[in-house]
């Protein structure tokens, strides 16, 4: 009986986002053709309330920037040493990095250079441990790839393990979470069989393309070392694109750098912050909650809510401004470039697989506050809420009341003050879109000398996208996500193409 | 970055949202302070388009820097004088009503040239013309000695067809009372002579048949000979024309209500007829049919899609203006 209405809730809470997204753009819609004036004011509201938040989040953006530009100056290992003479618990030898990079089809191209990374450290190679987490589906020639990595490169670190992931384990979906998974119990068994306290050992998992900055490890273990919850928090770097960014598609380059800056600001909002994409955690935080979910395909989000239920609410994201950089989704094709891109920000948009986890969790838990329980509730939905819909009513509904004017205001006033005001207000997030034209220009790489001078002007001229990507990739996937969550037509795992192969 | 310092930036935005949320609520719904009244009034609108367009404003003798098309905004209800003026065409002045929460669309005001000019349509010495339902094609009844008979004339090519010689039919069969009705094809035409019929295929001229009824053919359209007489112009215009001149009314419940001057016959001027179509109106003078060209704006548009399609590149108004011009 409990469990049929487990069920029930459960599908009640798979439904809520997507019911929710729908029913807003349906009513909007509605109000707009049976009451033209009601929905052009909340067309105005929405606009203007869209604009104030693009502001905000845009201030939110240059003083992320700066820290980031801060961050960059500061001499890591010089403050962990500060920290362990002024009594830190933890000394810095005393921690071990594991770095898991699972790979599917991937081999030496896309993997190679991300290990010449860890290789550029400014950190102790001999306290950093690598993991190569393959699957077994994924072939033969990935395995042979993964141990001749291994023969290149075991020298310079004080482990290079190689982990193949049985395929159809029971209980396990095709998913990254569940070769990860694999690769960390392997792990566990390695740290016990070495008798090594699990707080001692940070654990990073990358995707295959990760590419770290030289200071990460130096700076994820200050911040490990100077948080005095260090095992009950997840440590988030920024996200870059940089790998191919001078080969990729410029529609593709403006979606990435702008998810980069939303990364970015996100880091600035603590109380609110989830784990996403590459990051590392504690060996503790991932034993104790028993590793990532294998059933879930959103294994970066999913992990951090896992240690915050697993936790009763005592579990934290903290930012950290050092980048690591990895592919731009793309495809030979502007066509294929937008189905790639389509595809994965689906898949990142599936992150609303946590909420009914979440509910679910939250329905039995009796130590997290209630307030706590609806601040994280109303967080990630209205994050899903806000990310499936604020595109579409700007970009599809808004230019509505304009293009039927005549049929739905006759010859009020308010069907030909809307454009001008609507436009106004529109015309005002060219201050932001300046701002990010600016900053992505100060985070570029340099430019490599095969590169000719006119992708520069490229990297100007990229933005002119920013409308059709507002209409094609801002929120239809997020929209798709939830519907298919909605319908139970759930998402199978899709592993983006990497640029190196 | 502090949360403190974040939260106050937040709660900044926020009250700017509160702020500025009812402002831009009753901008869109045309609220603005009066200070001649010291009152919040609901403002009015003027939508102007011309044809021509960019045609200058002058809005209370006050001269704008807008052109046509354009809209007016935030005008406080009450009259205000609209003066639209172009080089080379006449002025259009009127007394426009703005009202609170309404849009006065002036969207299709015909600026004529100051110098309107009427084109000889054919070298026929004209009697009389037919025109077709779809304006397309003209019967001519030809009265000199050289062109008389009856003359199918293509409106847009220019080309003249005789189709019923004089010869072939009795004496004073050609008179004032033939009637002609037009087949729905426009590729034939009934001729009503003293209760007889007789049906002329344009396919066979000079081959005329006489028939009992006349079904399928529809009524010549109006013309007037010389009396006072309107034609629709468009949705909310009239024609209006008498023995010396041609006027554009605009009509209907939402109208301004004005009256513009086109243009003022030339003397000896007989039969008119207007194609509310291609916005073209026809009238003999002395023998000649000329045409007066009202198309302007889209209907010029239209005009010129006709003539494409019906030939590659006939050259149309402008070879007829070289042959022979008068002007108002």
């Amino acid at each position: 009986m409990k469990q049929k209405s487990d069920y029930y809730w459960r599908r009640f809470f798979e439904i809520l986002p997507g019911a929710l997204s729908w029913l807003f753009l349906v009513g909007v819609m509605l109000l707009i053709f049976l009451f033209p004036v009601w929905g052009a004011l909340f067309l105005v509201a929405f606009i203007l309330y869209w604009v104030i938040r693009v502001t905000y989040l845009t201030i939110l953006l240059l003083l992320a920037y700066r820290n980031l530009r801060k961050m960059k100056q500061e001499d890591w290992m010089a403050k962990c040493k500060t920290l362990e003479l002024a009594g830190c618990d933890k000394r810095t030898d005393q921690l071990w990095h594991a770095v898991i990079f699972p790979a599917f089809r991937e081999t030496e191209s896309t993997l190679a250079p991300s290990i010449e990374a860890l290789i550029r450290s400014h950190y102790p190679l001999k306290r950093i441990i690598v993991v190569l987490a393959i699957e077994d589906r994924g072939g033969e020639a990935v395995w042979k790839a993964a141990h001749q990595m291994k023969a290149e490169y075991e020298s310079h670190f004080a482990d290079f393990l190689v982990y193949v992931h049985p395929d159809g384990l029971p209980g396990e979906f095709k998913t990254k979470g569940a070769n990860i998974t694999w690769a960390g119990r392997k792990l566990k068994e390695y740290f016990d069989e070495r008798k090594i306290a699990y707080d001692d050992v940070l654990i990073s998992c990358f995707d295959s393309d990760t590419r770290v900055n030289h200071n990460y490890f130096s700076c994820l273990t200050y911040q490990y070392l100077a948080n005095p919850k260090r095992t009950r928090a997840s440590y988030q770097p920024v996200p870059v694109y940089h790998n191919n960014i001078w080969e990729a598609k410029s529609f593709a380059r403006v979606i990435e750098i702008t998810s980069s800056f939303w990364q970015l600001v996100e880091g600035m909002k603590r109380e609110k912050f989830v784990s996403f994409s590459s990051h590392s955690l504690s060996m503790k935080a991932l034993v104790d909650v028993d590793f990532w979910p294998v059933d879930m395909i959103s294994d970066d989000s999913a992990i951090f809510w896992r240690c915050y239920i697993h936790y009763h609410g005592d579990y934290h994201v903290v930012p950290m401004y050092v980048t690591v950089s990895m592919d731009i989704a793309t495809a030979p094709t502007i066509w294929g470039t937008i189905k790639n891109q389509y595809k994965q920000k689906r898949r990142w948009a599936w992150g609303v697989e946590n909420f009914p986890v979440m509910m679910m969790a939250f329905r039995k838990d009796t130590k997290i506050s209630f307030i706590e329980k609806l601040r994280r509730s109303t967080q990630i939905l209205g994050e899903h809420f806000t990310w499936a819909t604020w595109a579409i009513v700007i970009g599809w509904i808004s230019p509505l009341p304009i293009l039927f004017r005549d049929y739905l205001f006759s010859q009020s006033i308010i069907g030909y003050q809307f454009p001008s005001i609507t436009g106004t207000l529109l015309n005002l997030t060219g201050f932001s879109i300046i701002i990010c034209i600016l900053i992505s220009f100060a985070l570029l790489p340099h430019k490599p000398a095969n590169v000719r001078r006119v992708q520069i002007v490229k990297m100007f001229t990229q933005w002119l996208f920013t409308p059709v990507i507002t209409l094609v990739i801002a929120s239809l996937p997020a929209l798709d996500a939830q519907t298919r969550l909605m319908t139970g037509k759930y998402l199978g795992f899709w592993v983006t193409p990497k640029a190196g192969g | 970055m502090p949360v403190a310092l974040r939260l106050v930036l937040f709660y900044f935005f926020v009250a700017l949202f509160l702020i500025l949320l009812p402002i831009f609520m009753l901008s869109s719904l045309g609220y603005r302070y009066n200070s001649a009244t010291h009152s919040f009034q609901r403002l009015g609108m003027i939508s102007l388009r011309t044809y021509p367009e960019e045609a200058s404003i002058t809005l209370n003798k006050k001269r704008l820097k807008q052109k046509t098309p354009a809209k007016l905004t935030n005008l406080f209800p009450g009259k205000y004088s609209l003066l639209l003026e172009k080089k080379g065409f006449k002025s259009w002045s009127e007394e426009v009503e703005v009202r609170s929460n309404w849009v006065t669309q002036l969207e299709s005001i015909f600026l004529f040239p100051e110098k309107m000019r009427f084109l000889p349509v054919t070298d026929l010495a004209a009697a009389s013309f037919f025109p077709s339902p779809k304006s397309r094609k003209m019967v001519i009844w030809g009265k000199s000695s050289e062109d008389s008979g009856l003359w199918l004339l293509n409106l847009f090519l220019e080309e003249e067809t005789l189709i019923l010689e004089e010869n072939q039919v009795p004496p004073g069969f050609f008179s004032r009372d033939m009637e002609i009705y037009w087949s729905k094809n426009e590729r034939s035409i009934v001729i009503q002579k003293k209760g007889q019929c007789f049906l002329l295929n344009f396919k066979k001229p000079n081959h005329i048949v006489n028939v009992k009824n006349i079904i399928g053919f529809d009524e010549e359209p109006t013309v007037s000979q010389g009396t006072e007489k309107t034609f629709q112009f468009d949705a909310n215009k009239i024609i209006s024309l008498n023995q010396k001149h041609a006027f554009l009314r605009q009509v209907g419940p939402e109208a301004v209500g004005y009256t513009q001057k086109i243009f003022s016959f030339p003397a000896g001027w007989k039969q008119i007829y207007f194609d509310s179509q291609f916005k073209q109106l026809y009238f003999i003078q002395g023998s000649r049919l000329m045409r007066v060209n009202l198309a302007y704006g889209r209907f010029s548009k239209l005009m010129e899609n006709m003539r494409e399609t019906m030939s590659g590149s006939v050259q149309f108004f402008s070879e007829v203006g070289k042959k022979n011009e008068t002007e108002e």
